[in-house]
């Protein structure tokens, strides 16, 4: 399985040195600011100010008490720390074609942006979501933020099974729930849903004032249409409907032209709320992705 | 439509295989797919998904195999008889010894032709017919034609022969005429069995041929012992009266009786005469004409006074006393001589006329005739393993035995081509028939053999009489003089030939024959009297007797045989269903079929070897 390959030493050799872009300001404060009476939850001294009423003892400077007889409380920068979401498709359209891997891929990728923000203390997630049961299941890893613990997701990762319908929708809904603060979020995923159903996933995310990148994942031979000519009775691997199609060169066409369709619509979606779209293309292309795509794009620098 | 062989219908399950693998073919051709959304621009298919919607060559592989299927099954076509201006007749003649049988100043044969003359006339232009004769078997005189004149010159030139009818000649004479529109049978009786021909042959018309005749039989001859014991003539009257009739005996030309006697109706005269003062061919005649003339003489042979020496062989000495008694019961004239093979050197140096040797081989005694009886070994006769048990079931010269007999053990045996099986039986198991006694002459004399072993007194035993009187007659056989046949009408005979030979019959007629390769020259006496065979300057003589009890009974038995079309004598259309087998039909559309295929698969070759480059 591809996704061994981002827990090889090699591979992650390279991707030292890289940090996610991430537009935001790192210094960003945690909530609204507030007068007094929230501060900095960081280890950073920003400044002092004179005690009022109401204030955290615990911040006092007693120093200061000591030798000039009066109150000051210590101030701190806020946490640089941004939390990362990887979200990650896992329905069963990311298993096929089989021999695509897409879900190799997308887990690969996904788990090197890990990587990369676990490099830099970044709080960093991965998330997968797929419907089990009629009902949307999101399972997650929890925060980590060294890279030392990068090893702990190998579990999370080689338990991933594409099985299930796919519902983007459902899974940011049950995502926002959770109310954490905005953050990163990196939804990785083919995109084989109605264009109105990852709009309003999109949306939601950015509405919730998260960052939002996009991993658009497509096996080799199901972009081209590379399939060997003839009569198929083909069933869609998640709604189970059969449809009879003869495939041959005017097929492949027709292929490639609907998956030129989708891209290009998600592409334009992506672009008109400033959303960071990655074609993520066969699995053979990973480190080219990687190396190549995400820092041309910004997603890394 | 129908079919000859339905059985062979279920090479039909073939297509079944055909049909499982196609199907199992196509489920493979189901491909999952992460979405059909990328397919929503394909086209879709002219034709809507179908179990029969297939490839071209599973057509042609149906094709092939239904059409084979239904060729072996012998598919054909039942195509109803358009009224036909032309109609075949087959004309079926009985030419049992019966239909020899005079009625005033004709036969029955005679009066059976002028039936089938008068039909052949009366029938209109065009219609075509055969001639068919039956009695031992079944023979087409003519085929079916046109041709008037060559029908009533076939018809003219039918003959009676002095056998009995069979019911297996009669029924393979109405499979012969199974093609015509109608049959035309012309018999004095249907031999036994027949009646059952009613259904199977609904186009068939008898013709019954005859009334009541009287006739009077010679039912057997025995010479006697010259010098000694008398002989016996048996005289059978089959009239419903009284007869009278002049019976005279000659033994070599010379008369040595002639009385009158009379036999009661339906009954019979056994008459003695003798004894013979010398042996020679003794040939009994009925002087007073009857129906039948074929019955009315009869020859045997009284062996010679002259000195035969006979030689008996045996390891057993109860086979030896056994045979000496037989040997001399047979005539007491015979010089006998009983040795055990161990004391045979003794006997080595002499010549015996006759040799009767058992259990053991043949080499090293000299003898005009030897006789074999459970052979060891032999040079003549090949001898297989020896069988437990056998039973007699049939003698050739007098048809299948009323009880079949237990033997005791037997040798299984395989005959040359020259000599005759005068009797069959059967072994343990499912071996079939195989030959009990055999008779032959080659160029080393004659040669006759007993398969199965007659230990324990087995020819004294009186439950077993059929084995003994086959041994008698075989012996006789044996001892009659070289160059002097007589046997049953109807057999085949094996005379000593070179190159051609030419056999003079009874009414003057001259049958050529060729010897084959063992010197024999084969041929089928089928008139009682006298044959003589000439070849090379040689001539010997074969006398055929004819007697059957049911065919020289002339009374007549009305045969009710249920017509299909009323009218004797009119001639109807018989619209029988024509069948017509359409197996070439089938098996060219298959090849058609197969070639074509072939030419699809060499088309997608070629086009596949282009996409490549």
């Amino acid at each position: 399985m591809l996704a061994k390959r981002a827990f090889e030493p090699e591979f992650l050799k390279r991707l030292d040195g890289l940090i996610l872009g991430i537009k935001r300001a790192r210094t960003a404060r945690i909530g609204p600011r507030t007068l007094g009476r929230v501060q900095g939850i960081g280890i950073e001294l920003e400044n002092f100010k004179d005690y009022v009423e109401g204030d955290d003892l615990r911040f006092l400077d007693w120093n200061a008490v000591g030798r000039l007889d009066e109150l000051f409380i210590r101030t701190f920068r806020a946490e640089r720390e941004i939390e990362v979401t990887i979200l990650i498709d896992t329905s069963a359209s990311m298993a096929l074609p089989a021999k695509d891997d897409k879900l190799g891929l997308a887990v690969a990728l996904g788990a090197a942006l890990a990587y990369v923000g676990m490099s830099e203390n970044d709080a960093v997630r991965l998330m997968a979501f797929g419907v089990r049961n009629g009902k949307t299941a999101l399972t997650q890893t929890q925060f980590h933020r060294r890279r030392e613990a990068y090893l702990g997701l190998l579990p999370f990762v080689l338990g991933l099974k594409g099985e299930g319908s796919t519902s983007l929708n459902g899974a940011v809904e049950q995502l926002l729930l959770g109310r954490r603060q905005p953050g990163m979020v990196v939804l990785i995923s083919d995109f084989l849903v109605a264009a109105g159903e990852y709009e309003t996933a999109l949306t939601k995310l950015l509405a919730a004032r998260n960052e939002v990148k996009v991993l658009h994942v497509m096996g080799e031979r199901e972009s081209t249409g590379a399939l060997a000519p003839g009569f198929y009775r083909m069933r869609d691997c998640e709604t189970g409907q059969i449809r009879e199609i003869v495939l041959g060169a005017q097929a492949a066409a027709a292929c490639r032209s609907k998956v030129e369709h989708i891209v290009r619509r998600l592409r334009e979606f992506c672009a008109a709320r400033s959303i960071t779209y990655v074609a993520a293309f066969g699995a053979a292309n990973l480190e080219r992705i990687i190396t190549q795509e995400f820092p041309r794009l910004g997603l890394v620098r | 439509m129908g079919f000859l062989n339905p059985l062979n219908l279920l090479y039909g399950l073939s297509i079944a295989v055909l049909v499982l693998i196609y199907l199992h073919a196509r489920s493979r051709s189901t491909l999952e797919v992460s979405s059909l959304m990328l397919f929503d621009e394909v086209e879709q298919p002219m034709a809507k998904p179908k179990l029969a919607r297939v490839d071209l060559l599973f057509w042609l592989e149906l094709a092939t195999l239904a059409a084979l299927s239904l060729a072996v099954a012998g598919l054909y076509l039942k195509l109803e008889a358009a009224p036909q201006r032309i109609r075949r007749h087959a004309l079926i003649f009985d030419i049992a010894a019966g239909m020899g049988a005079r009625e005033g100043n004709r036969t029955r044969l005679d009066q059976a032709k002028r039936q089938a003359l008068a039909i052949v006339s009366a029938a209109p232009a065009g219609d075509q017919f055969s001639v068919v004769t039956y009695a031992q078997e079944a023979n087409v005189r003519h085929a079916t034609s046109g041709d008037r004149s060559a029908v009533r010159a076939a018809i003219e030139s039918l003959a009676a022969n002095a056998v009995a009818a069979r019911p297996a000649a009669l029924a393979a004479a109405l499979m012969l005429a199974r093609e015509a529109d109608s049959a035309e049978l012309f018999a004095d009786r249907l031999p036994s069995g027949a009646a059952q021909l009613d259904n199977s042959t609904p186009h068939l018309r008898f013709h019954q041929i005859g009334t009541d005749a009287d006739n009077l039989a010679i039912v057997s001859l025995d010479s006697g012992v010259p010098g000694r014991t008398q002989g016996r003539c048996v005289i059978r009257n089959f009239s419903a009266d009284a007869r009278t009739s002049q019976l005279a005996i000659d033994c070599d030309g010379r008369e040595v009786y002639r009385s009158s006697i009379s036999i009661p109706a339906r009954g019979q005269a056994i008459v003695p005469f003798g004894p013979l003062a010398n042996g020679g061919l003794l040939h009994a005649r009925l002087l007073t004409p009857d129906a039948l003339a074929a019955d009315d003489q009869r020859w045997a042979y009284a062996t010679a006074s002259r000195s035969f020496h006979v030689l008996i062989v045996s390891p057993d000495a109860e086979v030896r006393d056994d045979l000496a008694r037989v040997v001399r019961a047979i005539d007491p004239n015979f010089v006998i001589a009983a040795t055990d093979p161990a004391h045979l050197k003794a006997a080595g140096a002499a010549h015996f006329e006759l040799a009767v040797m058992h259990d053991l081989d043949d080499a090293g005694i000299r003898a005009d005739s030897r006789l074999l009886i459970y052979p060891a070994a032999a040079r003549e006769v090949s001898v297989g393993a020896a069988v437990p048990y056998c039973e007699m079931a049939e003698r050739t010269d007098s048809g299948v035995l009323s009880h079949p007999v237990l033997l005791g053990a037997a040798r299984s045996i395989v005959l040359p081509i020259w000599m005759e099986p005068l009797a069959r039986g059967a072994g343990p198991g499912p071996s079939g028939t195989i030959p009990l006694a055999a008779i032959g002459t080659n160029g080393e004399g004659r040669l006759g053999v007993i398969a199965f072993d007659i230990r324990g007194h087995l020819l004294l035993d009186p439950d077993r009489l059929d084995a003994l009187v086959l041994t008698v007659d075989l012996i006789k056989a044996l001892a009659a003089p070289q160059g002097l046949y007589i046997t049953p009408t109807g057999t085949y005979v094996s005379i000593p030939a070179t190159g051609r030979a030419q056999v003079l019959a009874p009414d003057g007629t001259t049958i050529r024959l060729s010897a084959d390769q063992w010197g024999q020259a084969r041929f089928r006496p089928l008139q009682a009297g006298r044959y003589q065979v000439s070849s090379a300057g040689r001539s010997q003589q074969v006398f055929a007797n004819y007697y059957d009890a049911a065919e020289s009974d002339l009374e007549s038995k009305p045969v009710t045989i249920r017509a299909r079309e009323a009218g004797a004598g009119a001639f109807t259309a018989t619209a029988l269903p024509r069948v017509r087998p359409v197996a070439l039909a089938l098996i060219a559309l298959a090849a058609i079929a197969f070639l074509s295929e072939s030419a699809l698969l060499a088309g997608r070759a070629v086009l596949g070897a282009r996409r490549h480059v």
